[in-house]
């Protein structure tokens, strides 16, 4: 078996903080920043990490990179992770000061941008199949529609979606000290075929 | 499968979290929201709010305090992105007042004049996280020992000149890589020359790396000066008066966030470099008196 590639988008964010899980899955892990970069066709899958979901769309305008990233979309295997999953939402609510952000419309559920709070409301906390889920500055994810699968909630919310072959956190699976994490387990070995 | 050791505070692990999400970008000085809101556009990862960008603390002189937590608040209104703001150096009563507002980052800053002559700030007492400046790896490792949760170099604020910023980002990265070499035994005695906490000495000994995300700061002013301290190692750029002071701060902006993205590929800073205008005027630190120079604020 050839080792499977994992692309990360690299233009900004919390990137290598993957790496250690992906290598730990037998995995190698390629870092994209260009549509060169994106449409090689060894890459089997992407993760979206988090980040500043507004920077990242800026310099994927920037940078010209939309149609190579909704190609890569089409058919091979994504992983929103926070700012990540706000980049894949059907919408993002209105922002509070008013401004408005587009998003790829991957999955079927809206997304509240810095939901919770400030940085005084990021939080850490176990949950039944995740060991330790770190939110912070998390978005929430709203309007969840009956295709996609709920794999963990936090009290009400729902905080890990999957849906075919793509999926989101609104935490950062990558901050576990958990190596691999669940998250990083559940997408290598369940969504990103040989 | 590794067994998880975690951390008896388990804040750190959310502080230096956010400064992980913040690597990879351009944090802008902003003196106002409007100036937030094309920082924001312009794509920076985080705005530190401020009444005076270094530059014109410089010039006007005084004292320089907390900004108004009027104008932070209208900050705080006006962007989705994280809000920073400075504290005097020592001065936790600034950070206690900081922290009710709800900003997302604190920074203990030379920029503004210390308020005590031998202490610095407790942070690990604080939930919301702080950054501090360094000029070498003792002082970095000091701040990380007291709760410091990101750190930056000090560079030489306001000036524009980038001379001292890649002094502090050579110094910290030569006594990094020094320590990696050390045998066991020297490290104590290192510890004590550097001035810095053991556990943590052996820590970076052992991980090539400090404990926590490296920044850069002081003298950035063009896509060129990004691109070269993050080159040079530095995760993610401060850039102060850089921006807001040159002829056009939204193209500025724009074209700092580009190299910052792109800091390796020379044909990329060619593009964002084109057609900016004048840079911020500035200052050679070598011109600056020892009293007016800021960086060795702190201890």
């Amino acid at each position: 078996m050839t080792k499977r590639r994992i692309g990360i988008l690299s233009l900004q964010g919390a990137v290598e903080p993957h790496v250690a899980h992906l290598e730990a899955l037998g995995c190698e892990v390629v870092r994209l920043k260009t549509s060169k970069e994106i449409l090689d066709p060894s890459i089997d899958a992407m993760i979206i990490p988090g980040g500043e979901s507004s920077t990242m769309l800026r310099l994927i305008s920037v940078f010209d990179l939309e149609t190579a990233l909704l190609q890569f979309f089409a058919t091979k295997p994504v992983w929103g992770v926070c700012a990540g999953s706000i980049l894949m939402a059907r919408s993002v609510a209105p922002l509070p000061s008013g401004r408005t952000q587009k998003s790829f419309s991957l999955m079927d559920y809206d997304v509240h941008r810095n939901a919770y709070g400030s940085q005084l409301e990021s939080f850490e906390v176990s949950l039944p199949n995740v060991e330790r889920a770190v939110f912070i500055r998390a978005p929430q994810f709203e309007n969840i529609g009956p295709a996609i699968e709920v794999m963990a909630s936090h009290e009400v919310r729902a905080v890990w979606l999957v849906q075919g072959n793509r999926m989101a956190t609104s935490f950062h699976p990558e901050l576990s000290m958990k190596v691999p994490s669940e998250c990083h387990r559940y997408f290598v070995e369940e969504l990103v075929k040989n | 499968m590794t067994t998880p050791q975690y951390p008896a505070n388990p804040t750190i692990n959310l502080k230096v979290g956010l400064a992980e999400m913040l690597k990879g970008g351009v944090i802008m000085d902003v003196v106002n929201a409007d100036q937030a809101k094309i920082a924001e556009d312009a794509g920076a990862v985080a705005v530190m709010a401020l009444e005076r960008v270094p530059s014109d603390i410089r010039k006007d002189g005084g004292v320089a305090r907390m900004s108004d937590p009027k104008m932070i608040e209208e900050i705080v209104a006006a962007v989705e992105i994280p809000v920073m703001a400075k504290v005097r150096i020592g001065h936790f009563v600034e950070a206690q007042i900081l922290e009710a507002i709800g900003v997302d980052y604190i920074d203990e800053s030379e920029v503004l004049t210390p308020a005590d002559h031998a202490y610095h700030i407790n942070k690990h007492a604080f939930k919301v996280p702080f950054v501090c400046g360094a000029t070498n790896l003792g002082e970095a490792l000091r701040r990380i020992g007291e709760g410091a949760a990101m750190m930056r170099t000090k560079g030489e604020a306001g000036t524009g000149d980038i001379v001292e910023g890649v002094r502090h980002l050579r110094t910290i990265t030569d006594q990094i890589r020094r320590l990696t070499v050390l045998s066991d035994e020297q490290l104590m005695t290192e510890a004590k020359e550097l001035g810095a906490p053991f556990e943590l000495v052996l820590k970076v000994a052992k991980e090539g790396k400090l404990p926590v995300p490296n920044f850069a700061a002081g003298g950035i002013a063009t896509p060129a000066d990004a691109a070269l301290m993050m080159q040079l190692g530095a995760e993610t750029v401060f850039v102060g008066s850089g921006i807001f002071k040159s002829d056009n701060p939204a193209l500025f902006a724009k074209a700092i966030v580009k190299a910052a993205a792109m800091y390796n590929d020379p044909k990329a800073l060619l593009e964002a470099s084109r057609g900016l205008g004048a840079a911020m005027r500035g200052l050679q630190v070598s011109s600056l008196t020892p009293s007016e120079q800021l960086a060795p604020r702190g201890w």
